[in-house]
């Protein structure tokens, strides 16, 4: 069970990575910036806010971002449950025309990016919920001000190395969840602005 | 026979008379062919097929304006290339071979070379046919297909009377003329550009000047004359990916026809520039095409394929049609083979 957890789950990152690259006519993109405008974005915005947020997380944050991410979970599975019969309908593809295979391979693509960024987004959601929890959990070491530290490596004991990794983790757990919550609001938006032009396309086709 | 003959290339776009559907070929063989409504793709081709062929095969088709003919002569006696006439390749939806084409209504005379005296006249309903290299692609399941045609000069050749005759082909009750368009794949229009340069521009026209009488005799007697205006850069030196920037500014540029009236070089009908190479010192002529609005390479056989006294060797050239036809035409004239499916 827990193997095919992680490899389900190791399957949703790989292909969502990938088709969230492409365009819904399989073409990958060969700009640098299109390809890892997501990773760049979420890095920067993420490595920014960590230095800027001394503290951590206020309760109130917590617990705004955890409202937010649960109504984006239910919203998702919601659209990925009622969109698996939507987009794709497969047809027979004997007699149709170039037009018809086109509208059909786009269709198909679009499905599959759909449903792979969708459940990666909230795979992102529930991790990033999970994170946070941590806070919630551990208030007074989820609160440590790095600024309050310094390095001394003329005296190390256990007590100091404890304290570097605990401090090293609540770093590291902060970074993923400033990273995670930029990459979702970023495939939040990829995911509605792709819908929104794939369904116009679908009605310009309907409307000739 | 002239030295350098070309290939052409066409795109024929069916125009249905409803405006609001896209009608392909399979489409043309059920409405206009009387073909069955549930067709296969392979016998919708082969109606198509039929149609184009059968108008050349049981006799000529005639263009009364160019007075040139384009058929199928099957007798192995006259005709050299008899084995080489259009066949079908069902799968690809394509029809390649060699037809017959040439002028017919004219004063000739059929002379003996080694006896001046052996002699007689060649008959105005007689035609001087030359074989002619056609590859037609009759795609059941699209609406657009193509033709490339090979032609050795200016006067020799039938690419305008074959033109002619596929857009006449494709014309029927719910289908209007079939548009051709000049077309020439873009590996043949990048593999020259980098590193050359433009040796010269010419423009050329037919001017028929309709002027009212005058003082000057001689405008009388030269009312209608042919003019190239050629244009040497002569010490800068003009990339040839700046041909649209000297373009604009030539065609603002006039010749003047008479005290009054002038004609831009825009409105001249040949506009074409011959580049050259620098690393490989080769030269080209770029034609320009008024609906891509581009300038492209006119493409020689030279090189290409074997040319054997004027006349490519038709094999070769169909190798060679084949081989561009399946690598660069087909994914740039299908839309769905520019997409493909996510794995």
């Amino acid at each position: 069970m827990s193997l095919n957890l992680i490899k389900y789950t190791k399957l949703l990152k790989k292909k969502a990575i990938e088709y969230e690259q492409k365009d819904i006519n399989g073409k990958t993109s060969v700009n640098f910036k299109d390809r890892y405008a997501r990773k760049l974005i979420s890095f920067g915005m993420a490595l920014t806010l960590l230095f800027l947020i001394k503290t951590g997380f206020s309760e109130v944050f917590i617990s705004y971002v955890a409202t937010i991410l649960s109504i984006f979970i239910g919203l998702f599975i919601t659209a990925l449950i009622f969109s698996f019969d939507k987009f794709y309908v497969k047809k027979n593809l004997t007699k149709a025309n170039a037009q018809e295979k086109v509208v059909d391979i786009q269709s198909f693509n679009f499905s599959k990016q759909f449903s792979f960024v969708t459940g990666y987004n909230i795979i992102l959601s529930i991790a990033t919920l999970v994170l946070l929890s941590i806070n919630t959990l551990f208030p007074e070491i989820s609160s440590i001000n790095i600024f309050e530290y310094y390095l001394n490596f003329n005296n190390i004991k256990i007590n100091e190395i404890l304290n570097f990794i605990q401090i090293l983790f609540v770093y590291i757990q902060r970074f993923l969840v400033l990273y995670w919550l930029t990459s979702i609001v970023y495939l939040t938006m990829f995911i509605i602005s792709s819908m929104v032009n794939y369904m116009s396309l679908k009605m310009d086709e309907t409307a000739e | 026979m002239a030295e350098n003959p070309k290939i052409e290339f066409f795109r024929i776009r069916l125009k249905a008379k409803s405006k609001k559907t896209e009608k392909t070929f399979r489409d043309f063989a059920i409405d206009e062919l009387n073909g069955d409504i549930d067709i296969t793709n392979e016998d919708a081709f082969k109606l198509c097929f039929n149609h184009f062929i059968s108008r050349i095969q049981t006799g000529h088709s005639k263009n009364a304006k160019h007075k040139k003919t384009i058929t199928i002569i099957s007798d192995p006696k006259t005709n050299p290339y008899h084995t080489l006439q259009p066949k079908l390749r069902i799968k690809e939806n394509i029809i390649s071979g060699v037809i017959s084409g040439g002028p017919y209504d004219k004063d000739a005379i059929v002379s003996n070379i080694a006896d001046v005296a052996d002699n007689s006249i060649l008959g105005k309903n007689k035609s001087i046919l030359l074989p002619y290299y056609i590859f037609v692609y009759l795609p059941s399941d699209h609406s657009e297909g193509f033709f490339a045609i090979h032609s050795n000069s200016v006067e020799e050749t039938v690419t305008h009377i074959v033109k002619r005759y596929i857009s006449i082909l494709f014309t029927g009750s719910n289908f209007l003329k079939a548009e051709l368009y000049p077309y020439v794949p873009q590996s043949f229009q990048d593999e020259f550009k980098d590193g050359a340069l433009i040796k010269s521009m010419t423009f050329s026209s037919t001017i028929i000047d309709n002027i009212t009488p005058t003082s000057k005799p001689i405008n009388s007697i030269l009312n209608e004359y042919d003019i190239n205006i050629q244009i040497v850069p002569k010490k800068t030196q003009i990339s040839i990916l700046d041909s649209p920037k000297l373009l604009k500014f030539i065609n603002k540029m006039t010749f003047t026809k008479n005290d009054k009236d002038s004609v831009k070089l825009e409105g001249f009908k040949k506009k074409k520039f011959i580049a050259k190479n620098q690393i490989t010192k080769k030269e080209k002529v770029f034609e320009w095409n008024s609906k891509d609005h581009s300038f492209q390479p006119t493409i020689y056989l030279n090189g290409r394929v074997e040319i054997n006294d004027g006349t490519p060797d038709f094999k070769e050239l169909d190798e060679l049609c084949m081989n561009l036809f399946e690598g660069e035409i087909k994914p740039e004239l299908r839309p769905d083979l520019n997409v493909s499916k996510f794995n």
